[in-house]
Parts: structure tokens; sequence; C-alpha cells
């Protein structure tokens, strides 16, 4: 059982076996601050670190937003539940920032804690989108591909992938295939299992912090404008969002690109958009 | 300190709270039965009153002297913690601090609680 909000002091020892426990047990050197807070904090097991002076503060934010009666009890739990298991199961480490990014924007909050760099709660907005719900069809996901004048996806050739079970495996294998034969590519999967920047890949190498958070606030800017004119009627749920960062990402370097995405329906499904939009569309099928 | 937590109830920022804080310095903040039956009492009566709660671990683990009644000590607070949870009542936050003064390394293990 773990607290819904995980704080904990600079440089705290957490675990159960200490590091020389461990480390004579399984005979492996441990990594340097192995179990300290820091340590954690960048593997996801703990939401943030902060001084015991500004922890007053933070709990009463805090508390304002868990103990909020106008959220509803259902609506802020399963919002909170929903961040608190997707930052367990999937070992995110964006969880804070997706927390203070839901202080911020429910509550107006003039600053977010200071122990999140604005490159992660950057990052982490777009996290912070998962709690809008699912949108169908395609037409939002269309107009802000329009309005974001750097991709060009006529540019690029695409495989999409999907099906039930293996698209994972056939993008994996897809991949390297392609660019053994010489074509650059960049690869679009979901979902990612400890980094969202796990899920956007061009020759390979897994996008940086840096850049995703560069193409998010293009995205978020673009987003933001397009519904202030009235273009679009909502924010982009979170899956558009990193189909429009990852659009972003391949138009930059020429690449072809694979995409992979765990849908029922492909021709519902955001990275359609794309395909959509005067593109060949290479469908692949896998086993199932 | 007739034992290695201090559990309250009050206030904070205008909201309900319970809370309660371990001490390193009670046989190094380890958990017998007399720590895990305040937690859960305090867990049990945030349930009742709608609060949150807040623990401040600082633990060194199971309290040995006290044998295996310690570890079920761990078991009953995690239940009280899931009744918590199941009820969407309250909130619990959990603040591990580590008191770590130069020279001394002092260990704290929460996983438990």
């Amino acid at each position: 059982m773990l607290g819904d909000l995980i704080i904990a002091e600079p440089k705290a020892l957490i675990g159960f076996a200490g590091p020389r426990v461990i480390e004579q047990t399984i005979r492996q050197k441990l990594p340097k601050d192995f179990q300290r807070s820091e340590f954690l904090l960048d593997h996801g097991m703990i939401d943030a670190i902060l001084d015991r002076r500004e922890m007053r503060p933070f709990l009463i934010k805090s508390l304002d937003f868990m103990m909020n009666p106008d959220l509803g009890d259902k609506s802020h739990s399963s919002t909170l539940k929903f961040q608190v298991a997707t930052a367990a199961a999937s070992a995110i480490d964006f969880s804070l920032c997706e927390f203070s990014d839901c202080l911020a924007n429910d509550h107006r909050l003039k600053s977010v804690p200071r122990c999140f760099s604005t490159k992660r709660s950057n990052i982490s907005s777009v996290s912070a989108t998962r709690r809008l719900s699912i949108k169908l069809g395609l037409a939002n996901t269309e107009t802000l591909l329009e309005r974001l004048s750097e991709i060009r996806t006529s540019d690029f050739r695409k495989v999409q992938i999907a099906g039930t079970n293996g698209k994972g495996s056939t993008a994996v294998f897809l991949d390297p295939i392609c660019r053994h034969a010489g074509i650059r590519t960049g690869l679009f999967t979901s979902p990612h299992l400890i980094s969202i920047t796990e899920r956007i890949k061009i020759e390979g190498e897994q996008i940086s912090e840096d850049e995703f958070a560069r193409h998010t606030t293009t995205v978020s800017e673009t987003a933001t404008r397009l519904v202030k004119q009235g273009d679009l009627q909502t924010l982009p749920t979170f899956f558009e969002h990193v189909t429009a960062i990852a659009l972003l990402a391949f138009a930059k370097p020429e690449s072809n690109w694979l995409s992979w995405k765990r849908v029922w329906e492909d021709r519902l499904d955001s990275t359609t958009a794309a395909e959509g939009r005067g593109c060949r569309h290479h469908a692949h099928r896998d086993g199932s | 300190m007739p034992e290695a937590v201090i559990t309250a109830r009050g206030k904070v920022g205008g909201h309900r709270v319970f809370a309660g804080a371990m001490d390193m310095n009670f046989i190094g903040g380890s958990m017998g039965s007399a720590v895990g039956e305040k937690l859960t009492r305090l867990i049990e009566q945030a349930i009742k009153e709608r609060g949150a709660v807040i623990i401040f671990a600082a633990s060194g683990g199971a309290r040995m002297q006290e044998g295996t009644l310690s570890l079920m000590q761990m078991a009953k607070i995690s239940a009280a913690l899931a009744a918590l949870e199941e009820r969407r009542l309250a909130i619990s936050f959990r603040c591990s601090q580590i008191p770590r003064p130069a020279g001394s390394r002092r260990a704290l293990r929460c996983s438990a609680i």
C-alpha cells in the first residue's frame, strides 16, 4: 500500500533491505546513491523530493487539490487513481509533474513547486492531457496537423501497423530492417514503460528530452491557439498530442517512418489522420 | 517519548488531517505492536471522519525485539490503508524523512508501511 503522493527528504535512504544486504546477497555492485531519494525519484518510485521547510506549503496545495469537494469524489479519485496507477504501473517518473500540472490547471496556481524544471513540467504537460477523455473521429487531429506547418507528411512514406497482438514486435523488427536497407526511419510506438520519450525513435535512437520538450511546446501552443480561435473544439487528447509531437520530430530529418499504435480500428486512430493527408498508406498486417 | 510514533488529528491549510510522525530516536523508529496499532487507528479514524492521512515515515524497519508481532503490523496497516483507498474518502500521503546528521547514516525503511 503506497500513499497517493510520496514525498521524500533530500538524500533519504528508502528501501526494505539496505544496500549492503542487497550487495552481499546478489553479489553485485550497486549503483551509487542506490535507494537514495534522488535515485528513486529518477526511477519513478517517489513523486518528489522536498526539504522539510518546503513541505508545509506543498502539502497544503496538494490537500487543496485532493480534498476539493468540487471535483466530486468520483472524478477526483479516478483522476488521481489513474495517475497514481499509471505512475506505479509503468514507473513513469513524471507522476508528480502530471500532478503539479493538474494543480496548475485545475486550481490556477500561480507557481508550480520549484522541484520541477521547465523541461520536465513541459514534458509532463503532455502526460497531463491524459486526463481528457477519448474523442472519436479524426477532425481534431487533422486540424491540428494541418496547422503545424512544420509537418509535411507528404515528404515521407509511412507504414501503419494495426492489429491486436504483435504490433510492437513487428515495428521493432521492421525498423532495423529498413535501416539496413538504407532507409532513414522514425518509429512511433506506444505505450512507454519508463519515459514517454521511448515512444519516438529516429534512426533507432530515442528522442532526447530536450527535443521532446521543444516539440511539446510547439504542439501545445498551437493547440491552445486553435482552441481560442475556435478551430478546435477541445484540446487534443494525450495520444493526439504525442502523435503530433512524433510527426514534428520526424519532419526534421527527412525520414520514412513507421507507426504502431494499439487500436482496434485504425481508420479512427490519430495516426491515421497523418495517413489521410494525401499520402500513400502502406497497411501492414501482422499475424493476428 | 512513549513510542516511536506520535499521532494527531488537526487541520492543515483548513483541511482535516490525521498525521503520524515517526521518530528515529526511539529504538531506531522501529515498528512494534504499539506503533502499528497507533497508525492503524489513525487511518481508521481518518476513514470515519473523512480526513487525509499524512505519515512521516522514518523507520528502521520492524522491531526485532517484538518478533513476529512486529511483522504483523505491516499487514494490519496495509489493510487499513486499503480500506482508506477503497472508500475513496481520503487521501494518504507519505512523507519520507531521514535525519542525516554529519557522520551518522540512518536508514529509513518505509516500504512496509
